[in-house]
């Protein structure tokens, strides 16, 4: 039975891996129930740590009972006007009064910019998640990250996007088949905060039946697209499904 | 090439986007409110100050988040004498600083910052930058200016230790043990 050294578990379960690696343990978990426990584990500690630090913001008006419920509605609501909708209200929904480049202005930077705790807030976090291979739903997919993205950057909020693409999904990120190569490169330039991540599961999948799968530069691969989205949701990340 | 005011501009406008991520930071390392706010404050000047000095503009997180980390170690400076202590082993955290801390019953979240105390200086650091703010490990040992290797092995480290506190001793009062190893 194959032995992983611990570093190279953390390395996996924090995403530094290129692509072999991940696969190798993948498979390496596949046969271990010891490493697959390993991995939960320190996976779990990760979740603490992020814990500890989330109430940070507890006098924040958001809890993240509400917007779980919310989002199960934006799941029903998938395409179209209605999922428009639903960007359209997290766009607008009402700025906290946090330290952004808005309120910022309004109090003066160059003076004493006390920012006490109730203040503070955490960064928006959207998750979009994708499993059709149809390439006008990759576009749409698109255009709605970028509507986002560059609302937010207008307003000064700070955001983090993670696009997580599963089953036919991949083929958004699969090199020589997908459209929209170039319009994920510009979007990778352009924003700091935007993170494609394809689906280790399907990815394993692809590669055993023997397909040759080569990503995009700018897509890292997860574990597996479920465990992340389950993940982000447990967080508090709204939950976009296009 | 950039020029000065435009890197100016944007690192103005960057701090002011992370300042709470900078803070939450500078919380998670020092536990201690008004501290960390006088850190990410600093840190913020600092950076703007020093915005010609930015060379990768996609960097710009991790090069901020340096900065704060050498005000971090500097504000140390003055008060421990750093060559009397190994970074690794000691927590240099008192306990009794926890703002929010609640006597009676300890939530899982207060479990998790005492372990978190309980780890050497250093070791918090890299664990802070990895799990909270998401960092590479590259980004990491730019950030704190050491080896990719003494990131990974101050991580792993660490990790061992918060293991040791939070998932195989039995937490008092609590059904922590079942609760955290149930799979989610």
């Amino acid at each position: 039975m194959k032995s992983i050294p611990n570093q190279q578990l953390d390395a996996f379960v924090d995403g530094q891996l290129d692509q072999n690696d991940r696969i190798e343990i993948l498979d390496a978990m596949g046969g271990s129930g010891e490493i697959r426990n390993q991995v939960a584990e320190t996976r779990r500690l990760k979740d603490l740590v992020r814990l500890a630090y989330q109430d940070q913001r507890a006098q924040s008006k958001r809890s993240s009972q509400p917007q779980t419920k919310y989002t199960s509605h934006a799941v029903a609501a998938v395409l179209g006007a209605l999922s428009m909708l639903f960007l359209i209200q997290l766009i607008n929904s009402p700025a906290e009064f946090g330290p952004t480049l808005k309120n910022m202005e309004m109090a003066g930077m160059e003076g004493d910019t006390e920012f006490t705790p109730a203040q503070l807030r955490m960064p928006e976090q959207v998750l979009f998640h994708l499993s059709s291979g149809d390439q006008q739903v990759g576009r749409e997919l698109l255009d709605q990250v970028e509507l986002v993205a560059s609302e937010y950057e207008k307003t000064g909020r700070d955001l983090r996007i993670i696009v997580v693409t599963n089953n036919e999904g991949l083929r958004l990120y699969q090199a020589g088949y997908s459209d929209h190569a170039d319009r994920i490169h510009e979007l990778y330039a352009r924003y700091d905060n935007i993170v494609f991540a394809a689906c280790g599961t399907t990815l394993g999948k692809r590669i055993m039946a023997g397909e040759k799968v080569e990503l995009l530069p700018e897509v890292i691969v997860v574990d597996s697209g479920v465990a992340e989205i389950t993940r982000r949701q447990q967080q508090g990340w709204k939950y976009i499904r296009i | 090439m950039f020029s000065r005011l435009v890197k100016r501009k944007r690192v103005n406008q960057r701090v002011i986007a992370i300042r709470d991520r900078m803070f939450r930071t500078a919380f998670a390392w020092c536990h201690d409110h008004m501290l960390a706010q006088d850190l990410a404050q600093e840190a913020a000047l600092k950076a703007i100050e020093n915005a010609a000095q930015l060379n990768d503009l996609k960097a710009i997180d991790a090069w901020i988040f340096t900065i704060l980390s050498n005000c971090h170690r500097a504000h140390l400076r003055k008060v421990i004498h750093m060559d009397e202590l190994d970074p690794d082993e000691v927590g240099s955290i008192e306990p009794n600083l926890l703002p929010d801390q609640v006597s009676e019953t300890r939530g899982l979240i207060e479990q998790v910052k005492m372990a978190l105390e309980g780890l050497g200086e250093e070791q918090r650091k890299v664990i802070t930058l990895v799990d909270l703010e998401e960092f590479s490990y590259a980004e990491v040992a730019l950030i704190l200016e050491i080896p990719i290797g003494t990131v990974m092995s101050r991580l792993n480290r660490a990790r061992r230790q918060l293991k040791q506190r939070l998932l195989v001793r039995p937490i008092p009062g609590t059904t922590s043990i079942a609760y955290l190893k149930r799979k989610s």
